[in-house]
């Protein structure tokens, strides 16, 4: 296995040492080292934050070369990705999937994409709004409209 | 949290992607759509695909979803101009589009539509029944078309299929089944101008071998279906020097006067074939069986109601032993010995059907579970004369399987307890299984977590206590019928309602069950999408109405039988997905509710009814139902004892 090691640049210019195999698991990643877009102190990733992109390499290194063979692994594996996600607040949940969106990561993607989905899942609109703090901005008159339009127009 | 992030696009963005994760119930993307403002501008650009309900709602959510790739019109009946105003808000967005079934569309309408959407790759239009040959006309200037549904469009002759044969040139997909005045010169054009063809559907058209030569001309033809069609024969079939090597599955159900002396012309250079269905065929003797030695690839064959003799299943042992894919639903002659003996050949087996092969006993069981190991599939339907011990055989070797269907044999517990270690069984079918007392289920709720269908219709040992250990067990239930499991009651579907992925729920005729329990499965299983009730008489409007405030993706309900009053039925035009009803009798319903009723649910497309209150209905209702694309099935209750028994043997 090659130990290769890459450096990633924050956007706050922090600098991440990672093995490559850990930082190509990223298409995008893989992309600059392909295109050799490397400045002096690394790969510049420019719209991921140092918060975001410790999170992300967490990530990117429980899961390298990790192909669980067996259903313990597996299982640890998961147990692993929830524990992850529990410890996120939901602003670094809503960075860690544009993160993930622009490094190309898909088990990332999937994995945070997936967790709010489902917690949407569960909610109704008026606590999905409590849990983002989104102030409803539709009139009565809108709301209701649109409540019908859902239910009648279309599956 | 919208200030927290760096942007409004940022946030939009990361809203744009949680919705691709938002999709198991349609209904968690319109309370998406309700939070705000911005939610619901994200929601509508995300929409690729859409199913319009109400022609009169359409223009509204054309303008809100924008981006529409696939239209679905199947279940919103629309005219002509509608479908123009369809055609120029998706222009070049739009790629597919299921017009089946629409009856008021006309050739200026579907003009219309290919000239605004260059972009159309997929048009359907199965059961357009009023489309004639000026329809085809407008659909030949489809350029871009790929893929063309026509099944029953019976008015549309060879003059039309010429058109379509001569402007659509990139089809690589085109459906004719039931296109009766299509014949031989259409298909000839077809498979002469068509030359991307990959998937042909000729089944029930009055061709004859003439067009065969150019159909198999096509280069890239793979799949070729020529169910029913009586005009094929064996004549001149020796004119095809040789079969198209690209084809990989070949459909000759029904085709009652090909025989066995042209197959080999249909077959010979077919390389690349790995599925051959021969249902009701010409019978399988040596010599069919030897004509499938020179198909290398051939991995799934479909037998099914053919006569078979040992020469021919012997001969299929040694010619092809890579096959993966067996069925001989139906087959007389099957007998023990030549079962075994292919099953000692057939290593590589991973589906057996061997349903209503009536002469078979243990001893094919012992052969086929212990040399058919890797077997998936394995379904014995009506096998009357394998004994009851021999089931256990089945779970002490068949450890990958994923289906069995034992409907209507002699299973009993113990055989069940076994089959019950086969931990990665998702479908299993025990119904008119008598023997079953129940002990077994809770062996199968231990132990096959990924169990999705369960069918237990009459199987009338079964308790509550057993169907609990499933509901426990089997977290992933989507199906299951309890029908006539007579000693069940609501605690049964109590247990149920846990399991939250559960979509079709059958228990006609379990006379303990009442609303209280059907309260408990419309809370619990949101997806809930069939419910047949039938024979509840202890259901009544509070069960309804529980449905029509919880069950928003309910599209299929039979209440025949029940204690629903006309208050009850009305509520149920709150279930805005709800298609089919089904109602042969209801003691509380007076005909006027029942009208009233069915003009309220809007989204209906068939409706069941006893044929009694054909004379009752007004003749205005009925085109009233059937202008909106509703159909009536009446149906006659002295059949309806056998009509159950053949439903379930017959699947």
């Amino acid at each position: 296995m090659s130990t290769k090691k890459i450096t990633l640049l924050s956007s706050d210019r922090e600098q991440f040492i990672v093995d490559e195999v850990v930082a190509i698991q990223s298409e995008t990643i893989k992309n600059l080292i392909e295109d050799t877009v490397v400045d002096e102190d690394g790969i510049p990733l420019p719209v991921v934050h140092s918060r975001i992109l410790a999170q992300v390499t967490e990530y990117l290194k429980k899961h390298a070369n990790y192909k669980p063979d067996n259903d313990a692994a597996k299982e640890e594996l998961k147990n692993w990705d929830v524990n992850f996600l529990s410890k996120l607040d939901n602003k670094t949940l809503f960075d860690l999937i544009l993160a993930a969106n622009y490094l190309d990561i898909k088990g990332l993607l999937d994995l945070t994409c997936q967790a709010v989905a489902d917690l949407m899942k569960e909610m109704s609109v008026e606590e999905v709004r409590k849990l983002f703090n989104i102030e409803n901005d539709f009139t009565p008159e809108e709301e209701e409209a649109l409540r019908k339009e859902n239910q009648w127009a279309f599956d | 949290m919208v200030n927290t992030l760096k942007s409004t696009d940022d946030f939009e963005l990361a809203l744009f992607l949680i919705l691709e994760y938002l999709d198991d119930n349609p209904f968690d993307k319109k309370s998406f759509s309700l939070v705000c403002k911005t939610f619901h501008k994200v929601e509508s650009r995300h929409r690729k695909v859409l199913r319009p309900l109400r022609p009169k709602l359409l223009i509204n959510i054309i303008n809100r979803y924008p981006y529409v790739m696939h239209l679905n019109l199947s279940s919103c009946p629309i005219t002509d101009d509608s479908l123009d105003v369809i055609s120029n808000a998706y222009m070049s967005c739009l790629c597919s589009i299921d017009l089946s079934r629409s009856r008021f569309l006309s050739h200026t309408g579907l003009s219309n539509l290919v000239v605004n959407c260059q972009n159309l790759v997929e048009i359907d239009l199965s059961d357009a029944t009023k489309l004639t040959d000026l329809g085809a006309l407008a659909i030949s200037k489809a350029s871009n078309l790929e893929k063309l549904w026509l099944a029953a469009c019976k008015l549309i002759t060879d003059v039309g299929i010429g058109y379509i044969a001569d402007g659509c040139r990139k089809l690589k997909l085109i459906d004719l089944r039931w296109c009766l005045d299509v014949g031989d010169l259409g298909v000839g054009l077809i498979a002469v101008k068509c030359k991307e063809i990959r998937s042909l559907d000729l089944s029930y058209l009055n061709i004859t071998n003439k067009c065969l030569p150019s159909i198999f001309q096509l280069k890239y033809l793979e799949d070729l279906t020529f169910e029913g069609c009586l005009s094929i024969d064996d004549d001149d079939l020796e004119t095809l020097k040789r079969g198209r090597k690209s084809i990989k599955t070949l459909n000759l159900t029904n085709c009652e006067n090909a025989s066995l002396r042209g197959l080999p012309f249909l077959t010979s250079g077919a390389a690349c074939l790995s599925y051959l269905n021969l249902t009701n065929g010409f019978g399988v003797t040596e010599a069919l069986a030897s004509s499938l030695r020179n198909l290398p690839n051939l991995q799934s064959i479909k037998l099914n109601g053919n006569d078979v003799d040992h020469s021919g299943l012997e001969a299929i042992g040694n010619c092809c032993i890579l096959l993966r894919k067996l069925s001989l639903n139906k087959c007389r002659g099957v007998t023990d010995e030549g079962l075994s003996f292919l099953a000692m050949k057939l290593k590589e087996l991973r589906k057996l059907n061997i349903s209503r092969c009536r002469k078979i006993t243990e001893i094919s069981v012992d052969n086929v579970t212990k040399s058919c190991t890797f077997l998936t599939s394995l379904k014995m339907k009506s096998c009357y004369l394998i004994s009851k011990e021999a089931f256990t055989l089945i779970g002490e070797r068949c450890h990958h399987l994923k289906k069995l269907d034992l409907t209507d044999t002699e299973v009993d517990d113990a055989g069940l307890m076994s089959i019950a270690s086969c931990a990665e069984l998702s479908v299993l079918r025990l119904a008119i299984c008598y023997n079953l007392r129940g002990s077994g289920l809770i062996q199968v709720g231990k132990f096959c977590q990924k169990l999705i269908e369960l069918n237990l219709y009459r199987a009338m040992g079964i308790k509550d206590l057993n169907v609990a250990a499933i509901a426990s067990g089997c977290p992933r239930l989507e199906m299951i019928n309890l029908g006539y499991c007579k000693k069940i009651t609501n605690m049964s579907l109590v247990s149920l309602s846990k399991c939250s992925r559960l979509r079709v729920v059958e228990i006609q005729g379990c006379p303990s069950i009442s609303s209280t329990g059907i309260v408990s499965i419309s809370i619990g299983c949101k997806l809930l999408n069939e419910l047949d009730v039938k024979k509840c008489h202890m259901f009544n409007d509070i069960g309804l109405l529980s449905l029509t405030k919880f069950s928003r993706n309910l599209k299929e309900i039979n209440l025949s039988y029940c204690s629903i009053t006309d208050v009850g039925l009305l509520a149920l035009a709150k279930i805005t997905s709800l298609r089919s009803i089904t109602i042969l009798h209801l003691r509380g319903l007076s005909t006027r509710g029942f009208i009233v009723a069915l003009l309220a649910c809007g989204g209906l497309r068939t409706v069941k009814v006893h044929e009694l209150f054909k004379s009752l209905f007004p003749q205005s209702f009925l085109e009233r139902m059937e202008s909106r694309g509703c159909f009536f099935n009446w149906q006659n209750k002295s059949f309806q004892a056998c009509f159950w028994r053949q439903m379930i043997l017959s699947n």
